[in-house]
């Protein structure tokens, strides 16, 4: 696996470890609840900003080219991931009337949104390995 | 859809990478290019001809032609 340190990803890591160093600071000198909250959001931030650039910096660079196929499959994907999300919806609609459960749909949001980042995932996988993409 | 792109690129001595960089897309979509199995767009057809020395008609073969 060869790893890239171009710019990019080196500017990305340095911002990644400056976020960690000001929350481990703010975190040790600064007293109050307020300061640990933020402090702790700033060291996981740069935490899963330096898991992000060390998967970017393992991928090849011509992997990220945003050609027209790859274009073509995160379109495809997102609509069909929208009328997937759109039907759980109708489908929990459904549900909610037949029994007539008193369904509160907000407290359902989260859950919808999980699905349609899962589905839209799923599917750019599923038609970027298919290839058929018309 | 059958393409001729295989054929034509090791006349030309090429790589799938090497062909994906001058047209400026990825290695995949060559791959799937070979195999029939992407339907690319006027715009990217020329310019595989173009690196390929050939004419799009040449290139690309339908089943019903």
């Amino acid at each position: 696996m060869k790893i890239r340190n171009d710019k990019d990803i080196l500017r990305f890591s340095g911002i990644a470890v400056l976020s960690i160093l000001t929350g481990t600071l703010m975190m040790n000198f600064l007293s109050g609840p307020t300061y640990f909250g933020i402090g702790s959001i700033l060291i996981l931030m740069g935490i899963t900003a330096i898991v992000i650039a060390i998967i970017a910096a393992a991928t090849p660079r011509e992997d990220l080219i945003k050609d027209e196929r790859s274009v073509r499959v995160n379109e495809k994907a997102g609509y069909h991931a929208f009328v997937i999300l759109l039907l759980t919806m109708a489908l929990l609609q459904a549900i909610s009337m037949i029994w007539r459960l008193n369904f509160n749909f907000k407290a359902v949001i989260p859950d919808l949104f999980i699905v349609g980042i899962c589905s839209w995932i799923l599917l750019r996988w599923y038609y970027n390995r298919r290839g058929d993409i018309v | 859809m059958k393409t001729r792109i295989k054929e034509l690129r090791a006349r030309y001595n090429l790589t799938q990478e090497e062909l994906a960089k001058k047209v400026g897309v990825r290695r995949e979509t060559i791959v799937f290019l070979e195999r029939g199995k992407y339907n690319p767009s006027l715009k990217l057809a020329r310019d595989v001809a173009k690196v390929l020395e050939t004419t799009i008609e040449e290139l690309f073969i339908f089943e019903d032609d």
